[in-house]
């Protein structure tokens, strides 16, 4: 409750826009959502499916944050927040996002949702270095880079040799 | 240096390190077509990506080390130049033709046998790329160019559920299908809900967003990626692709950005039960205009 009056990070203060009565009410809302929320029912396979389709597009696939048109404010990284704040920011859709309400987001698939979104703050770690889980053009092009690079050095090499 | 010694000197004959050039090279070509062949191999038997990988690397590698060991050991380096002459030849250079028809057998068969292994080499390469390009999957265009929606079809979330009229709050944004055609391409649609006096639709489409229910194409008309982003405040989609953002209240116009079409928008209705239905297909075909060029 006391984080709606405050705000925190990315959120803003809602003690100018709500009454007090208003912000107990939402933060009564959030608890009791989360109290009926059964959350060690979500399905991973099915929140990677929902969030792909729902969140990806702002918040990239691998929850690292993405950037919006016009805004100083981007979609953040999901990297640190809890399974309550995911759940209050789908509900309320803050600044530019939009809200999902229960009727075309059901508890169930928020659950996964939160499942996929905390899962993916370690990913499965094949080795090599991640490069911010940007996908595979993001790394392919550094592979490109790189491989330009040591092919120049190359030619520098050959032509110090010839004198 | 003397025009006469140098003939003599590369006319001699094959030196040895020439000799040994062309062993060279027909090892590195003889390695890249068969990690070609191995390539090919992977690919139809789906043998994994480590696989094509490997042989790829060592593919290009080989062809690469060929041509260079050809460039360094078998091409002439130093610089030729001779001064204006007569346009006969001389006696000398008629003897040197002479000469160099009768010794020179050898080395044409050698270069033979080079041009035998490029050929080699260039047709694993061209098979490689050609199965390689069958991944790619079929053109989209005809899928597209098939109607997404028609008249009366329901509108339903992914996992299949119709959306009435008021499932959305004012702010909301989520993906829907046609019902029956959850996940198909063409029919994928962005249901975005917004407060209905701030609507500033193109005329003749009065009553398409029944109580603000606004429905668009979810691919973008530049180059086909999904138009997922919602900025509620500013009431627009982005493209996350290249940045095209489209004004939803005025009809999902492009604002800025390559996109140079508007997204085309799904009318909308109720039914008796609240829900929305469509009210035909969208205003165009769905999709960037290129396609059409292509298919
Ligand atoms: C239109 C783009 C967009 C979509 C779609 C979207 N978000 Fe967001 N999200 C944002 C923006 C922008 C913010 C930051 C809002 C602000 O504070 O101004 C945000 C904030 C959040 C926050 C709060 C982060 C924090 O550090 O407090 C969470 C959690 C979140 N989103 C989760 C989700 C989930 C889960 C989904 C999918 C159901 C989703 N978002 C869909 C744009 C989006």
């Amino acid at each position: 409750m006391d984080i709606v009056r405050t705000g925190k990070g990315a959120m803003p203060s809602f003690a100018k826009t709500l009454s007090a009565t208003q912000i107990s009410a939402v933060a009564a809302y959030v608890t009791t959502r989360l109290a009926v929320m059964n959350l060690a029912g979500g399905n991973l396979a099915e929140g990677g499916v929902l969030y792909r389709l729902n969140c990806a597009p702002c918040h990239r696939p691998a929850i690292r944050g993405g950037a919006l048109a016009f805004s100083r404010k981007n979609a953040p990284a999901l990297t640190h927040v809890n399974a309550a704040t995911i759940v209050g920011a789908v509900r309320s859709g803050p600044g530019e996002m939009p809200a999902f309400p229960v009727s075309v987001l059901g508890d169930q698939d928020l659950a996964s949702i939160v499942k996929y979104v905390i899962f993916m703050r370690k990913p499965p770690d094949p080795g090599g270095l991640p490069l911010d889980y940007y996908g595979p053009v993001a790394e392919g092009l550094v592979a490109v880079g790189v491989a330009l690079a040591l092919a120049l050095v190359a030619v520098w090499i050959e032509e110090k040799g010839r004198g | 240096m003397n025009a006469d010694t140098e003939r003599v000197e590369t006319r001699g004959g094959p030196s040895r390190s020439h000799y040994s050039g062309v062993v060279l090279v027909l090892a590195a070509f003889t390695i890249a077509i068969a990690s070609g062949i191995a390539f090919l191999y992977a690919y139809w038997t789906n043998a994994g990506t480590w696989l094509l990988g490997i042989t790829m690397g060592v593919g290009a590698g080989g062809l690469g080390a060929g041509l260079v060991i050809w460039a360094h050991r078998l091409m002439r380096h130093d610089e030729a130049s001779s001064p204006r002459e007569l346009l006969q030849s001389t006696d000398e250079e008629r003897q040197a033709l002479v000469e160099d028809f009768l010794t020179g057998e050898q080395r044409v068969e050698r270069r033979r046998l080079l041009g035998w292994i490029s050929a080699g080499v260039l047709l694993t390469l061209v098979a490689g790329i050609a199965s390689a390009v069958r991944s790619l999957g079929k053109p989209p265009m005809p899928v597209l160019k098939a109607p997404a929606w028609k008249r009366g079809d329901r509108v339903v979330t992914p996992d299949g559920k119709p959306v009435s009229a008021a499932a959305l709050a004012i702010g909301s944004a989520i993906t829907v299908y046609p019902e029956g055609r959850v996940g198909s391409l063409s029919g994928q649609t962005m249901l975005i809900r917004v407060k209905e006096d701030l609507l500033h639709l193109p005329k003749g489409r009065t009553g398409w967003a029944p109580m603000g229910n606004l429905a668009y194409s979810r691919i973008c008309t530049h180059a086909g990626c999904p138009v997922a982003l919602y900025e509620v405040r500013r009431h627009l989609l982005l493209c996350p692709c290249h940045q095209s953002t489209f004004a939803v209240l005025q009809g999902a116009v492009p604002t800025s950005g390559p996109a140079a079409r508007a997204l085309p928008q799904l009318p909308l209705y109720l039914d008796p039960d609240g829900n929305l239905r469509a009210g035909g297909d969208f205003t165009e075909h769905p999709g960037p205009g290129f396609w059409s060029i292509i298919a």
